[in-house]
């Protein structure tokens, strides 16, 4: 097992370089460069910069430096805030995207399941039904929509959470409800038919027949089997999840990553563009192994050597 | 004495397609110690019979419309439902047809014997892992203490009906009911399993009830048998006499397609000719008349009532 997983940290570093190629060569091709704007520049002080950059090298030499800093963790400097590196900028936002998309993962996490649950063992009653007409509505609500109305009838009219912010225990609710809301509903329709699927197999029959109690049947020998879908999707969403959500994060006015990420986007920002794309990378790469590995202690007859 | 006793039974299934008639009108006992060998082809209703006094049907579909089951007196169809579970797995047994499913293949083999054990008897948890090892050595595993630890998919497919097999008598049933043990297995291996339930039967002095869809297979293990067409019984005797001087043209059908090795032609495997019925538009009349080949005029006209006939019990027009 430690061989294996070993193994897979080490498999990542090619695909983090090709992931790293190929980044840096399409934002290239894209028109525009960090430092276009509306007032062209004084040819001196744009030769200054190309310089600092070191912008007035061929390209093959600019990648090489690239990796060259990429191989000792240094993602180089920010081409739009000055003299913070892509490190730094990544190190202080991201925490506070971590923590956003956390809460609202463990939210969606434990209401999406209790959910599924409910409506599985209820299948195709009125339970089921509302639960399930919830999960489209939350599917179905865009955070942009969902996120304004929560502040329209929680800061606004009731006046009891704050609009905007990230700096107390009552800021953070809408946001996370706002960003949680969709994997709720994801959550509880993949735990719903995970549940039905083992419900549906022999071995349920067996231990009924066997006089189990229904709650020994739905606990140990569904719900393992049953959230096994749940556990592929929340290793990709957790990694989407708390390298920031642009609307949410611009909504609520949360100092987190992914507002950097987009703003670095339309700014050209180079090396931001490439730090985050990369860091995204590292994180789900991650996640897939640690999905991998719960895998094996939910179903024994998953090994990995 | 008779442990159980089934009278009338009707389970139907209310499907999108229409009132599926799995079980009509169904009666038929078990002896105490005795052997009750149940034969029909597959879809005539063999399992839906058992499940369904059992509470194992998933309802809906299925119903239980009318009838009566008594188990050692007590009646099924009307207890609660926490008392049927106490019954199962307890005083009832049940093994299944395939033992590649049956088993929960994300919990080891202990935790599913020993759960079957502690959740009809209070004892400790090392009293149930004990007996639960001696199961194991009563089927004939060996290392029983090491393969306990196993999950299912570890194991061989006659090694996880031994399994089945030792997870269903754990509480000393009175009643085991064997839903086709033998069909999913390889041939070599079934009559190591055959052999095995009919040795702990007599040790155990239980009764039996084993379902098939091969004569073959209950030759030499029943006492009596009934044989099962279109969720009805046709016909009803001792194992002797359905083999010597069976009476139903189906059960004679039966027999013809049972392999023997005394042909000429050696193992051969007649099936019946035609289709068996739609159960939600069954045929008029006898049910077998379409494919029976000694129908007569009011075959299809008129239903043939179970009736005795000598020692037997025979729904033919022609008795
Ligand atoms: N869940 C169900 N819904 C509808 N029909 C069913 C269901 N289960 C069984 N049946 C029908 O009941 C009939 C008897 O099935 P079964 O008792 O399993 O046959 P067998 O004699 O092979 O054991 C079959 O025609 C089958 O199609
Ligand atoms: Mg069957």
């Amino acid at each position: 097992m430690i061989r294996y997983i070993l193994k897979r940290i080490l498999s990542t570093i090619p695909v983090l370089l090709i992931i790293a190629t190929i980044t840096f060569f399409i934002i290239r091709i894209v028109p525009g460069g960090p430092f276009d704007s509306e007032k062209a520049l004084p040819p001196e002080i744009l030769e200054t910069i190309n310089k600092k950059y070191h912008f007035d090298e061929p390209l093959y030499m600019q990648y090489l430096r690239y990796i060259k800093d990429l191989a000792h963790l240094d993602l180089g400097p920010s081409f739009k805030y000055a003299n913070r590196s892509v490190n730094e900028i990544i190190m202080q936002s991201f925490p506070v995207s971590f923590e956003l998309g956390f809460w609202a993962l463990l939210f969606a996490s434990i209401f999406g399941i209790i959910a599924g649950i409910l409506s599985s063992l209820r299948h195709n009653s009125r339970v089921d039904y509302f639960f399930m007409g919830l999960a489209t509505l939350g599917i179905s609500l865009p955070s942009f929509v969902l996120g304004p109305l929560l502040v329209l009838i929680f800061a606004l009219h009731f006046n009891i959470l704050p609009v905007a912010g990230w700096s107390s225990i009552p800021h953070m609710i809408m946001p996370v409800i706002t960003l949680g809301a969709m994997y709720t509903a994801y959550i509880a329709r993949l735990t719903r038919g995970g549940m039905l699927e083992i419900v549906n197999q022999d071995f349920i029959r067996t231990a009924r027949a066997k006089g189990l109690k229904e709650r020994t049947i739905v606990l140990r020998h569904t719900l393992k089997g049953g959230l096994l879908p749940v556990v592929t999707f929340l290793g990709p969403a957790f990694a989407g999840i708390v390298t920031g959500s642009l609307v949410v994060e611009t909504i609520f006015n949360v100092p987190g990553l992914g507002r950097y990420f987009i703003q670095s986007a339309l700014n050209r920002d180079y090396t931001m563009v490439m730090g985050t794309v990369l860091f995204y990378a590292v994180i789900l790469i991650f996640m897939n192994l640690v999905v991998d590995i719960v895998y094996t202690l939910l179903d024994p007859r998953v090994k990995y050597e | 004495m008779n442990i159980l006793e089934v009278k009338n039974l009707k389970n139907y299934f209310h499907t999108r397609d229409g009132i599926v008639k799995a079980v009509d009108d169904v009666s038929f006992h078990v002896a105490k110690g005795e052997t009750l060998g149940v034969v029909g082809e597959s879809g005539s209703g063999k399992s839906v019979t058992h499940l369904a006094y059992l509470g194992l049907l998933p309802s809906p579909p299925s119903k239980i419309e009318s009838g009566n089951v008594h188990f050692q007196g007590k009646d099924l169809l009307h207890m609660d439902l926490e008392s049927l579970r106490k019954l199962r797995g307890n005083k009832i047994s049940m093994i299944f047809q395939d033992p590649m499913t049956s088993l929960n293949p994300f919990l080891s083999i202990k935790t599913q014997l020993m759960e079957t054990i502690l959740t009809h008897t209070n004892i400790s948890e090392q009293d149930a892992y004990k007996k639960s090892v001696e199961g194991l050595i009563q089927v004939g595993i060996p290392a029983a203490d090491k393969r306990i630890e196993s999950y299912p998919h570890e194991l061989s497919g006659g090694m996880r009906q031994r399994v089945m097999i030792a997870m269903a008598l754990l509480n000393n049933p009175e009643l085991l009911i064997a839903d086709e043990p033998t069909t999913a297995l390889d041939v070599t291996i079934q009559a190591g399993v055959l052999e095995l339930i009919d040795n702990l039967k007599k040790q155990k002095g239980m009764s039996v009830i084993l379902i098939t869809h091969d004569l073959g297979v209950v030759a030499g293990l029943t006492d009596r048998i009934i044989v099962m067409y279109a969720g009805q019984i046709k016909e009803e005797a001792s194992t002797f006499d359905i083999f010597n001087t069976p009476k139903h043209p189906y059960t004679k059908a039966l027999l013809q397609s049972v392999p023997r090795l005394d042909t000429t032609k050696g193992n051969r495997l007649l099936s019946i000719p035609g289709l068996p019925p739609d159960l939600a538009k069954p045929p008029t009349g006898c049910r077998f008349h379409p494919r029976c080949p000694e129908k007569i005029d009011k075959c299809d006209k008129e239903e043939p009532q179970l009736k005795e006939v000598g020692n037997c019990k025979v729904s033919c027009h022609l008795y």
